[in-house]
Parts: C-alpha cells; sequence; structure tokens
C-alpha cells in the first residue's frame, strides 16, 4: 500500500504535469468554443475533469485552483472564492473514476448529475453570502425569478445552481468519456488513472 | 515584495470580514489608490492597465446591481421608497451594500496583486519560498499553453466547418459539433503531454531538492506590519464573540 506521499507523487509525475498545464489551459479557453457555438454551457472544469480521470484527485485539485487563480489575475477576481468548488469537483470525479465508473455511459451520466449537485451545493453559499447572489452572469435571471417568488438569497442561488449546473456537469463528464475511450491503449497506460478505465480481463 | 503584496492581499480579506462595512469602504478606497498610484502595487503592462479600469467600471456596475436586486427582492424592513409597482427595502439596501462593499474590496485586493505582479515573477518568487516544483512548472506551462491554445481552438473550428460540421446549425447540430471540436482539442493535448513528459524527463526533470538554489527574502517591516493587523482583526473578532 503506498503512502500518501508516494501516491501524489505517482499522480503528479511524467505526463502528469503537461496535462495539468493544458487542463488549465482547456478550462480557461473553452468558454471561446462555446460562445462561438452559441451553446449556453460554462464547460470550466472540462480540464479538472480530464485530469482527475488521467491522473488523480490532488492533481484535479491543483488543476482547477491554479485555473481559477489565473481567471483571477485575467480580470476575473471572483473565481477566486470557488477554489473549495472546483477542489471538490476534482475530488468527487477522481472518487467515480477510481471505482470505475468512467467505464460505462450511464455512470458517467449519473455521476455527472451528482457532480453538479455537490457543486450546487458548495457554491451556493458562496454565491449567497460573499456577491448577494449576484454574479452578473446570465444565471442571475433564475436567482431573480426564484427570488421573486419568495425564497431568500441561499435558496435562490441554490435553485439556480441545481438547474444549471448538472447539465453542465453531464455535457462535461460525457465529452471526458467518449475522448477517454479513443485514446489508444499505449498513451493511456502512461496515465495512473489508466487501471481505472481499462475493463478488467 | 510579492510578500508586502500578498500581506496586503491577506489584510484586505481579513478586514472583509471582520471589520464594519464603513472601514471596509475606507480599505476599499486605499486599495483603489494604491493600484493606481504606488508604483509597487500599479499595474504592471498597458494591458493590466485596460483590465484594471475594466474592473474598477465593472465594480461599479456590480454594485449598483446588487444593491438595486437586493432593495427590490427583500421585502421586510421599512421601506425606503414606494414606486407603486416595485418598492426599495431599507434591509435590501443595507444588505446589498454590506455584500457589495465586501465583494468589492476583496477582489480590488487581489485583482491589484495580480495586475502588478507578473506571473513569472510570482512562479520565482514560490519557487524562492520553498513551493514544490511541481506547481511552479505547471504554472509556467500553463501560461504558455494559454498562448497557444486559442489559435488552435480556431484551428480545429475552421477545420471542422470545412468538413462540414453543423457548426451555424439549429441547436442540436451546434451541440454535436461542440463534440467534434473539443475531441480533437483533448486528445491533442493529451498525446502532446505524453510527448512533453519525455522531454523534461530527458532533461533531468524534477532535479532534487538539495540541487535546487533558493534565495529567500526576509519579509519587509510592511508586510509584518500587515501580518499583524491581520492577527489584530482576528483576535478582536473572537473577542468581540465571546464576550
Amino acid at each position: 500500500m503506498p503512502t500518501f506521499r508516494e501516491r501524489l507523487r505517482l499522480e503528479m509525475s511524467g505526463p502528469a504535469i503537461p496535462l495539468m498545464a493544458f487542463g488549465v489551459a482547456i478550462n480557461l479557453t473553452v468558454g471561446q468554443v462555446t460562445s462561438a457555438l452559441k451553446i449556453p454551457v460554462y464547460l470550466d472544469s472540462i480540464g479538472t475533469v480530464l485530469v482527475a480521470v488521467l491522473c488523480g484527485p490532488w492533481a484535479a485539485a491543483l488543476t482547477g485552483s491554479l485555473a481559477n487563480i489565473l481567471a483571477s489575475s485575467f480580470g476575473s477576481p471572483a473565481m477566486m472564492f470557488f477554489i473549495p468548488v472546483v477542489i471538490a469537483i476534482g475530488l468527487w470525479t477522481a472518487f467515480i473514476a477510481r471505482h470505475g465508473w468512467f467505464r460505462s455511459l450511464p455512470l458517467v451520466v449519473m455521476g455527472g448529475a451528482l457532480q453538479g449537485i455537490i457543486a450546487a451545493l458548495l457554491s451556493a453559499p458562496i454565491s449567497a453570502y460573499v456577491f448577494g447572489g449576484t454574479m452578473l452572469s446570465g444565471t442571475d435571471f433564475l436567482v431573480i425569478f426564484f427570488r421573486s417568488l419568495g425564497n431568500d438569497v441561499f435558496w435562490s442561488a441554490l435553485y439556480q445552481g441545481l438547474t444549471s449546473d448538472p447539465i453542465d456537469k453531464v455535457v462535461t463528464y460525457i465529452i471526458v468519456f467518449l475522448t477517454v475511450r479513443r485514446l489508444p491503449q499505449r498513451i493511456l497506460t502512461r496515465f495512473p488513472g489508466s487501471r481505472s478505465l481499462l475493463n478488467p480481463q | 515584495m510579492i510578500a508586502t503584496k500578498l500581506a496586503f492581499v491577506l489584510f484586505c480579506w481579513t478586514a472583509a470580514f471582520a471589520l464594519p462595512t464603513a472601514v471596509q469602504v475606507v480599505f476599499m478606497h486605499v486599495a483603489f489608490i494604491l493600484g493606481r498610484f504606488l508604483p509597487l502595487f500599479r499595474p504592471s503592462s498597458a494591458q493590466a492597465r485596460r483590465l484594471y479600469v475594466r474592473f474598477l467600471l465593472y465594480a461599479g456596475l456590480l454594485s449598483a446591481v446588487v444593491v438595486i436586486l437586493n432593495a427590490l427582492f427583500v421585502r421586510n424592513g421599512e421601506v425606503l421608497l414606494d414606486l407603486s409597482v416595485v418598492q426599495f427595502s431599507r434591509n435590501g439596501v443595507e444588505f446589498g451594500l454590506r455584500v457589495s462593499v465586501r465583494l468589492v474590496l476583496m477582489s480590488t485586493a487581489i485583482l491589484v496583486f495580480f495586475l502588478s505582479t507578473p506571473l513569472r515573477d510570482l512562479a520565482a518568487f514560490l519557487d524562492s519560498a520553498g513551493a514544490p516544483a511541481v506547481l511552479t512548472s505547471v504554472l509556467l506551462l500553463s501560461l504558455e499553453f494559454l498562448e497557444r491554445l486559442p489559435q488552435r481552438i480556431e484551428q480545429i473550428f475552421t477545420a471542422q466547418e470545412a468538413r462540414g460540421a453543423p457548426v451555424r446549425a439549429g441547436f442540436a447540430g451546434r451541440f454535436r459539433s461542440l463534440f467534434s471540436i473539443l475531441g480533437p482539442l483533448i486528445l491533442s493535448s493529451i498525446v502532446e503531454s505524453v510527448e512533453r513528459s519525455h522531454a523534461l524527463a530527458l532533461r533531468g526533470f524534477p532535479a532534487p531538492p538539495e540541487h535546487r538554489i533558493r534565495a529567500r527574502q526576509p519579509l519587509t517591516i510592511p508586510a509584518w506590519s500587515l501580518i499583524a493587523g491581520v492577527v489584530a482583526m482576528i483576535g478582536w473578532k473572537l473577542w468581540e464573540s465571546f464576550r
């Protein structure tokens, strides 16, 4: 049984380092694709999910955190406050990937939906208590809608998260699942997470 | 100097939760002034200056929206303004002001830090402060990939459009195109990661810790003063809650 330090070293060595950097860059630039295609999803955790599946939980947590820190430095300081959410995304995704959920599409969809619920539960208090439920994004209209129904700011932010996050995360998970399935085995086996992705013989 | 700026961020973030809103407003203005006039905190490039100005406008707009939305939707308490269709409540205005001042103070502090600190300098500082080589390497590689990835996305987008991908069709067609664009993007990133890791391994990365040269810089007096301020604020908050 490897120690925590050994597991960490295994997770963050070899191709994991450039992949984590790519994960950060993908998180930050994928919005370019969704806005060009005019599709109303963020997919801003796609790099984190990819690293979680191929490398492991701590590499994914670092990828998500660095992406949010860099987003702050590029003029979106609010992203800094959501670092706990991206860490949770990385940990949860790696957890279910280790348990073989990324071998079948129905489990991937279920995992994505659960991830969306977790993300909503974690981001609602931040959104409500730090930002008063307003992020100056399209989802603000959902918050306003739920507040106009008589809910307070926390519940409105939570309902907004529960409405939009599961869809976003399911799409993210499906994209990563389909991409990883297309990887040649000789490349896949270079990553520490490959054992959970290959079907047991 | 980066340590002093980090201490300033920590100070502002603590103040955002520990001090009354009126004091936070003062610190918010201090952060604005530092970002505008003090060389240490001034944006490091023309692009950073533009971002800072854009942020100031954004912060003003955000504060106004937060205050108005809360004034409209928080119904309990005294009514400040009654326009028959809509009512502005005192509790809503106060909550909106509290939230927006806290948000703007924290955001200004972190943005002033990042805009005045080139990320390569930050990586060098982290390295000298003893941060793991993985962290600084990923940070620096991310900066390189961030410059290249938009161009790659554009190439894949154009290529898929030329192959007949329905990038301008209805919603379902555009949704299918999303997979045909992101798939090659992610696959090429994974393959390049493997190639890069070979290149890094051939160059002896990561070097053993004893082979790394670190020039630790001592904390300055302003940095120590800010840290003392953070400790004092936390102490005061704790004393107030147990009183």
